[in-house]
């Protein structure tokens, strides 16, 4: 057993330990997106397309899956409890209003019930090389913001279908989501990091994804809320994103601006503190894992 | 001297914390005047510096030889001093270290070479011949768990040759697949030395030794023992050896081993 436990001595002990590289990699540039974009799109196509190889219907699935879930919402909520939108009373204006809110949703839980697990299950990237990890809850948006529009072809389809014409006002969603984007960007970077520290996370994620999801208007109006509750609205950044989707998709209506204000200034918040804290304990997760 | 000198470890020590459970490391990062771990030294003040040669790195078991490449790979931070490093650095530290099992090996080659800053084109050029080098036939395109473990050390090896380092890291990974692929990797590695390519091998084998290294580094207990030439080092290592042999002996029940 030979086991160095004494200190160094106490002149070198003032200085912190530095690494320096005359000539900076790619992985050099530690705090960089931007230089890992290549990498980011490399590990997206991979995640995306490879999540359906190998499966019987293969490319099938992105649309299945939203599909299964409307037709399922849309049944228990609309057709056995009777929720209603707006004027129109019909089914298939139940089905248009609740994708409208699935899709941002829907991004929002794929993003986060996975990032939970996403250092961990990549211990090789971690410990035996210099990797840009921060990039690995990045790549886990973009794939799940990728199905996401598989999913907003189906709905742009079927509004057009329904309501014969397409609202001017689509031009305001790219507002929305990028500001949707930089929300479940900054919490995914907060979870995937936490995630590797408290194990618990992700036994907590279906639970409190599950408890979210009913506290947000997805499955019911936002005017269904008692008066009580109508501050949600507000504190909620998903209630205000679901609200305005639906209003530049299918009312017509421009974006609820002091509502947009809110969430945005939220957004971006959440983005620079969930980035900002994944990138100071990320040295850390060799550490523990 | 100094001009030729592609690292320097000055005054390098790391410290491992130990932590009974993974939550203690965040506490500490957020209360950070609390201390909630155990320390361990594994390299404790050690000074070295390594020139455009072969360079091996011996010591008993638990000198502290990986925890440097590591260092050096930048895989690790030092806790206290200064690692210096100029130039491209490839590591070999673990069999297939960096793979992704589930990526086919043309994905995990092309995310390796991006790692280290090379542009998708310029590894797109690359990949015939790592292919070619790394005898894997219809593999390369299959996941990287359908892999023997000798198809994965040679994917690795050659991937990490490929890139034109400018300084290698070997860690125990020389000997890999049969005697044909060994003399084909000794050939390259004659190559990379040529170029003028700085390579640091941590090996107990003295054959690879004797064969390649020009240099060696005596280390023990995190503290640096000597450097220098193999013939100047190799005493030293050799009684050092013999030292932790008859240690062992003494304290421990006499066992068969061949």
């Amino acid at each position: 057993m030979s086991v160095a436990l004494q200190e160094p001595s106490a002149k070198s002990a003032n200085l912190a330990g530095t690494r320096v590289n005359t000539v900076p990699a790619g992985n050099e540039a530690p705090t960089s997106l931007w230089g890992n974009r290549n990498l980011i799109r490399l590990m997206v196509q991979r995640d995306f397309v490879g999540r359906y190889r190998g499966s019987m219907l293969g490319a099938l699935w992105p649309l299945i899956n939203p599909l299964g879930h409307l037709a399922l919402y849309t049944f228990l909520f609309s057709v056995v409890l009777k929720v209603k939108f707006g004027n129109d009373q019909g089914t298939g204006n139940f089905a248009l209003y609740l994708m409208a809110g699935l899709l941002p949703w829907s991004c929002l839980a794929e993003s986060l019930s996975r990032s939970t697990t996403v250092i961990l299950e990549s211990p090789n990237l971690v410990k035996r090389v210099v990797f840009p990890l921060q990039i690995l809850p990045v790549v886990l948006v973009t794939s799940s913001f990728l199905s996401e529009l598989v999913a907003f072809v189906i709905l742009f389809s079927a509004t057009l279908l329904c309501l014969h014409h397409v609202n001017l006002t689509i031009v305001f969603l790219p507002l929305i989501v990028v500001a949707q984007l930089l929300f479940t960007g900054g919490l995914s970077c907060l979870l995937a990091s936490l995630g590797v520290f408290v194990r618990d996370f992700r036994h907590f994620m279906s639970l409190g994804l599950s408890a979210w999801m009913y506290a947000t208007p997805i499955v019911y109006p936002a005017s269904a809320l008692p008066e009580k509750l109508q501050f949600l609205i507000w504190i909620n950044p998903m209630a205000g994103i679901v609200t305005d989707y639906r209003r530049v998709l299918l009312e017509g209506l421009a974006p609820n601006w002091p509502v947009f204000a809110a969430y945005a200034t939220v957004s971006i918040c959440v983005w620079c503190v969930g980035y900002w804290f994944f990138q100071k304990t990320k040295k850390s997760f060799a550490d523990v894992m | 001297m100094t001009d030729s000198c592609k690292i320097e470890l000055l005054n390098v020590s790391k410290r491992h914390n130990i932590y009974a459970r993974p939550i203690d490391r965040l506490k500490e990062l957020i209360l950070r005047d609390r201390c909630f771990h155990r320390e361990y030294w594994a390299l404790n003040d050690l000074s070295a510096s390594f020139q455009n040669c072969t360079t091996a790195v011996l010591g008993p078991n638990g000198a502290g030889k990986s925890t440097m490449l590591q260092l050096i790979a930048g895989v690790l931070q030092p806790t206290y001093g200064e690692v210096k490093v100029h130039g491209r650095v490839t590591a070999i530290l673990e069999l297939g270290a960096g793979f992704q099992p589930e990526y086919s090996g043309r994905e995990n080659v092309m995310m390796n070479g991006m790692m280290l800053g090379i542009s998708r084109k310029e590894m797109l050029e690359r990949m015939d011949s790592i292919a070619e080098f790394a005898e894997i036939g219809e593999f390369f395109d299959q996941p990287l768990k359908t892999y023997s473990s000798g198809m994965g050390v040679r994917l690795a090896f050659a991937t990490a040759i490929s890139v034109d380092p400018e300084v290698l890291l070997v860690d125990e990974a020389l000997a890999v697949g049969d005697e044909r692929f060994i003399k084909k990797c000794h050939v390259k590695v004659r190559e990379l030395q040529d170029r003028g390519t700085a390579i640091i091998v941590v090996t107990h084998n003295m054959r690879i030794v004797n064969q390649f290294c020009q240099r060696a580094v005596l280390i023990n207990e995190g503290r640096l023992i000597a450097q220098g030439t193999i013939e100047e080092v190799k005493p030293l290592y050799d009684s050092l050896m013999e030292e932790t042999n008859y240690a062992q002996k003494a304290f421990s029940q006499p066992v068969a081993i061949g």
